[in-house]
């Protein structure tokens, strides 16, 4: 399977400058994609297009072929953020969040370690990591055939940011999930990716 | 604001609120027939022992009379608020999440019946309906529901806009049942609060239109009746009349009022850290 | 070689929140528990931890600008002199300075030239914030400019600007790097690191480790809201040279360093364990590390491990 984007251009409504210019990209399934680029080169919003969050200006994003609008009901391409706490509903427990995931196994939970007390707790009651495992297991439900992770483990530490990372490749490599990885740790890239991509040479 | 040494005095404060005006509510409905017992043997009787706020001109027990009209009127608060803040629910929802045109049209909506006077509308829906109970429930109804519904209008359009929700559309749920979801934990404290604050309101309006003469009927025990038909007794110094009728009713919307306050607070998740 | 003056002290610092939880239940949360340390002229301090680990109170309880309903205890002392809330609302602002996180800290009404001057017009203050928008590679035409019109790493070097105007003998910087590529991130913290060059003292409140250990002197290990370790710079060449287990797993959790990932995650505040916070994930836990552990001197750092002396 194949996640591409064809000459994809954005702009923000308010006027400001041209985020994406006539960007051509692709990745394939099982795949560890790194994505470079310098701050306001739209990293964030580029992983926000290939999601469905935002429309391009001009230009399509095509899974498999087909236009990703095309897909109905649970979007095979998941994304995660980098601030956890803004991707979970305040007022709504831990367990709900997972249900919300497309039917997440039992052994994504416990390979990122999620304890099971944390999960009658409210967001605001356990820590940024905590929370974070959350948002990937609730986007590694059984449709998820892409994942795009925005800077997932830059407010974490790194003993966490290495357990998830690690977690994160063996789980993709067993579903041959595509994986699109945006990080300012270039010791990061190395380590998770196996092909790289720079916005600036697009 | 310091919250009288903390959370749990506050909680006790409104339980008590509570049950004072249940008791007020169950009280007035228990004399309901000794409200329009009249006597001429003690007529115009100022306070005394037997009957603690007087009897008017006619020997009816004034302090029977105050608490069945204030009965009354907390039934009505009670009826028209809950009409009003559903009232509001689903307009707001309506309005937000049906995208520009329904938007447009409750918003247009909101601002017409914003734009006349209160008192006015109600003057006039409660009027053409022939007045009574019927006329003030739908007259109240019809006019509170406004400011409720731009609140939950604005609250909705925000939590649309927030990550997690478009991160549950995302997740293949429904416009529906991420509402239902999603927004509901947010917005019922809010209708709460919203609910509670409308009973003060719908009193007093109450018992200003029937004051008037355009709401409930003379022949019953209404705050508005009391005070309206006092009115030519006062000048001759009949101050009792009026005085404990319109104190108890001054008391009876504060409490309402602190209630709501307190129930917001105790509510509001920003409040947390207090 | 001459003794340097310590600018900041903290000592035993300890700041709790009153909440309540569940309509009535008033709880205290002891968010930042026993944390101790100094910074010196000409030095730059690096306070690293993670999200929630309650490094941004340590700033804020320094600055005094809490939130009301936070409480703190231990001891601080700038130039030796004991700070009271009063005091440090006297300095702040002039000789202890904040670069805050948020580029939501400019007044969006305002443009970039006014903010850096505090709204001073005269002719000095005038040639003064050129010459230190220059410094920073920022020239005449970022003055006319509003917030909103600036990008990320232009906003920082900004609130940068803001805060040398006065010529500041400590700067506080919270978080001064998110949302930067690489290049811009290093280029800020080199900004910092010239501060403390020419004799200011600089704390710099960071989750980014790898970061940090490019430009500070001395590293506080920060884990579930306390100190766990104090340690120089060149001390993280060296798994053997660091002194707590945590620092340790950091290290080998590096990208650069094996990438090895110790199990167990950080917990929240609230269920920190007493003594070590980091007891339970430990793989060389006994039963005394459960109990109150000091925080003590060792080899040129400071630790909070009781087999810590023992390597």
């Amino acid at each position: 399977m194949r996640l591409e984007a064809n000459s994809i251009s954005f702009q923000y409504d308010n006027g400001n400058k041209q985020i994406l210019n006539n960007l051509n990209m692709y990745m394939d399934s099982g795949e560890r994609l790194g994505l470079i680029a310098p701050s306001g080169f739209g990293k964030t919003t580029c992983c926000k297009i290939l999601a469905g969050y935002e429309k391009p200006d001009n230009g399509e994003v095509l899974l498999d072929g087909r236009p990703l609008s095309s897909y109905k009901g649970y979007c095979p391409v998941q994304m995660i953020w980098q601030h956890p706490e803004n991707s979970v509903n305040p007022r709504l427990k831990l367990k709900e969040v997972l249900k919300e995931g497309d039917g997440v196994e039992d052994r994504v939970i416990d390979g990122l370690g999620i304890e099971p007390e944390w999960l009658n707790r409210y967001p605001s009651e356990v820590s940024g990591g905590e929370l974070q495992r959350f948002c990937i297991a609730r986007a590694l439900g059984g449709g998820t055939k892409f994942l795009l992770a925005d800077e997932i483990s830059t407010m974490l530490d790194l003993i966490t940011q290495s357990q998830i990372w690690n977690f994160l490749i063996s789980e993709v490599e067993r579903r041959e999930i595509g994986l699109l990885v945006v990080s300012h740790s270039q010791g990061l890239l190395e380590r998770v990716c196996t092909r790289k991509l720079d916005l600036r040479e697009q | 604001m310091k919250l009288w040494n903390g959370r749990k005095s506050m909680v006790c404060l409104l339980v008590l609120f509570i049950s004072l005006l249940a008791a007020v509510t169950i009280a007035g409905q228990l004399y309901k027939t000794e409200a329009l017992v009249t006597d001429f043997s003690r007529k115009n009787m100022p306070p005394c022992f037997s009957h603690p706020f007087g009897t008017d001109w006619m020997g009816r027990d004034m302090f029977a009379r105050t608490l069945t009209g204030l009965s009354m009127s907390i039934r009505i608060g009670l009826l028209t608020a809950a009409v009003s803040t559903t009232f509001a629910f689903l307009l707001g929802l309506f309005a937000a999440s049906m995208g520009k045109a329904a938007d447009g049209l409750v918003v247009g909506l909101i601002d017409l019946v914003m734009g006349i006077p209160h008192i006015l509308l109600l003057v006039l829906i409660s009027f053409a309906l022939g007045k009574g109970f019927k006329g003030v429930v739908v007259g109240i109804s019809l006019t509170h529901w406004t400011s409720l519904a731009r609140l939950i209008r604005g609250e909705v359009l925000q939590l649309k806009e927030s990550q997690y929700i478009k991160i549950a559309r995302k997740l293949g749920h429904g416009g529906f049942e991420t509402a239902l979801k999603h927004m509901t934990p947010h917005l019922i404290p809010q209708l709460l609060v919203g609910l509670v604050l409308l009973f003060p309101h719908a009193i007093l309006h109450e018992a200003s239109i029937t004051f008037l003469g355009f709401g409930l009927s003379s022949e019953q025990p209404a705050i508005g009746v009391i005070l309206s038909e006092s009115m030519k007794y006062l000048a001759m110094g009949k101050w009792w009349l009026a005085l404990f009728p319109g104190a108890f009713l001054v008391v009876v919307v504060l409490l309402f009022h602190l209630t709501g306050e307190m129930v917001g607070r105790l509510m509001d998740p920003g409040a947390l850290h207090q | 070689m001459e003794e340097k003056k310590t600018v900041l002290s903290v000592k035993n610092l300890s700041v709790s929140f009153t909440q309540y939880e569940r309509w009535i239940k008033r709880t205290t949360l002891l968010a930042v528990k026993d944390v101790s340390l100094t910074v010196r002229e000409g030095e730059l301090v690096a306070v690293v931890g993670s999200s929630g680990s309650g490094k941004s109170l340590l700033a804020h309880g320094v600055l005094g600008i809490l939130p009301y309903n936070a409480a703190w205890s231990g001891e601080i002392s700038y130039y030796g002199e004991k700070l009271t809330e009063k005091r440090m609302g006297q300095l702040r602002g002039k000789e202890i300075v904040l670069v805050p996180q948020s580029v939501s800290y400019l007044d969006p009404l305002m443009k970039a030239g006014a903010q850096i001057r505090n709204g001073k017009r005269d002719q000095g203050s005038m040639g003064e914030s050129l010459k230190t928008l220059k410094r920073y590679g920022l020239d005449e035409t970022v003055e006319k400019l509003y917030p909103f019109e600036l990008s990320g790493g232009m906003t920082r070097r900004i609130l940068i600007s803001t805060a040398v105007m006065e010529k500041p003998k400590l700067v506080i910087a919270d978080e001064p790097t998110p949302g930067l590529h690489l290049e811009a991130a290093k280029r800020v913290l080199s900004h910092f690191r010239e501060m403390a060059d020419e004799g200011a003292g600089v704390l710099l409140i960071t989750h980014d480790l790898e970061l940090a250990l490019e430009v500070a002197d001395r590293i506080v290990v920060f884990y579930a809201g306390t100190s766990v370790e104090e340690a120089s710079a060149s001390d993280f060449r060296d798994e053997r040279l660091l002194r707590h287990p945590y620092s340790k797993a950091l290290y080998m959790a590096m990208p650069d360093h094996g990438f090895c990932a110790a199990p167990g995650a950080q917990p929240y505040i609230k269920d920190r364990p007493s003594g070590c916070p980091y007891a339970p994930r430990c793989e060389r836990r006994e039963a005394k590390c459960l109990e109150k552990v000091d925080y003590v001197s060792l080899a040129g750092g400071m630790v909070r491990c009781v087999k810590a002396e023992e390597g």
